[in-house]
């Protein structure tokens, strides 16, 4: 079962999408974790989020970059942390803009693959009515591309608005 | 406590006031004993320590903040964290959620 959990910032989708794979019986836990730890503001996420996580069993594996995604041991319960931190690492870092759509998807296949479930939180960044700079504009696109193939390969679609899951797609 | 979320200008005072309350009836700052609290998100941006304790049992509106890019300012980012951070706790507690989107209310819980 693969499910795709967005929503907002701070909309506790990571705590909904952790209760899934806690649900799962598969073992073991694997928390994906696409966030390097750069700055304190990072840090500080990076804390919080391990709290949530603390005593429940997961095995962090940090994964920064979508080739390492179908690395996750075969027939695990998986928990993807969270597509729009990947796709940020792909899209600004040494591989770049070019292909960078098909690189995430397809590592995040092979993780889903990999997994016997799979938890993808992903994020809405799209509803602010603003206009950002060429660059931002461009991950933009690429994160709306890759959600909505992520969204289509996905079983279960759900969106967290605080705190309340509203399912999208089932 | 009735929580009313949603975007800008959504109709969510317009919804609120439909369920029979008139201007009168709408506060914009705390503390109150009105039965609408309009502008949750005009509060967190003042106060940094608001907690959920602090919002009385009311109809409470708030604009969702959360769906846009990461802003490049530390208070900005701070704002919108707290006051997702809050709504959540109040959606916890509250009887009723509603988001409005283009003026219909969509009942989440």
């Amino acid at each position: 079962m693969v499910t795709l959990v967005t929503g907002g910032s701070a909309s506790g989708k990571s705590a909904y999408a952790e209760g899934l794979v806690l649900e799962s019986p598969a073992r073991p836990r694997v928390y994906a974790a696409a966030m390097e730890p750069f700055g304190e503001e990072a840090r500080r996420r990076i804390e919080r989020h391990r709290q949530l996580r603390a005593g429940k069993g997961f095995e962090t594996w940090e994964l920064p970059r979508a080739a390492d995604y179908g690395t996750i041991p075969a027939g695990c319960a998986a928990l993807l942390e969270c597509v729009t931190t990947l796709t940020a690492n792909e899209c600004f870092g040494p591989l770049g803009f070019d292909g960078a759509e098909d690189r995430i998807v397809a590592g995040v296949a092979a993780f889903c693959q990999r997994a016997a479930d799979a938890v993808l939180v992903s994020g809405d960044l799209f509803t602010d009515g603003m206009t950002y700079p060429a660059e931002t504009e461009r991950y933009l696109q690429v994160l709306a591309g890759v959600n909505r193939r992520l969204a289509a390969l996905a079983d279960r679609v759900v969106e967290v608005c605080c705190g309340i899951p509203i399912v999208i797609k089932e | 406590m009735h929580l009313i979320i949603g975007g800008a200008h959504q109709g969510k005072l317009r919804y609120a006031l439909s369920l029979g309350y008139t201007e009168a009836d709408v506060a914009r700052s705390l503390p109150t004993d009105k039965p609408i609290l309009y502008g949750l998100q005009a509060l967190t941006r003042e106060d940094p320590t608001l907690t959920a304790a602090e919002i009385p049992d009311c109809i409470v509106i708030c604009d969702e903040l959360g769906c846009g890019v990461v802003p490049m300012d530390y208070e900005d980012r701070a704002w919108r964290e707290r006051t997702g951070r809050l709504l959540c706790d109040l959606a916890a507690e509250a009887a009723r959620v509603d988001r409005v989107f283009c003026g219909i209310p969509m009942r989440l819980k």
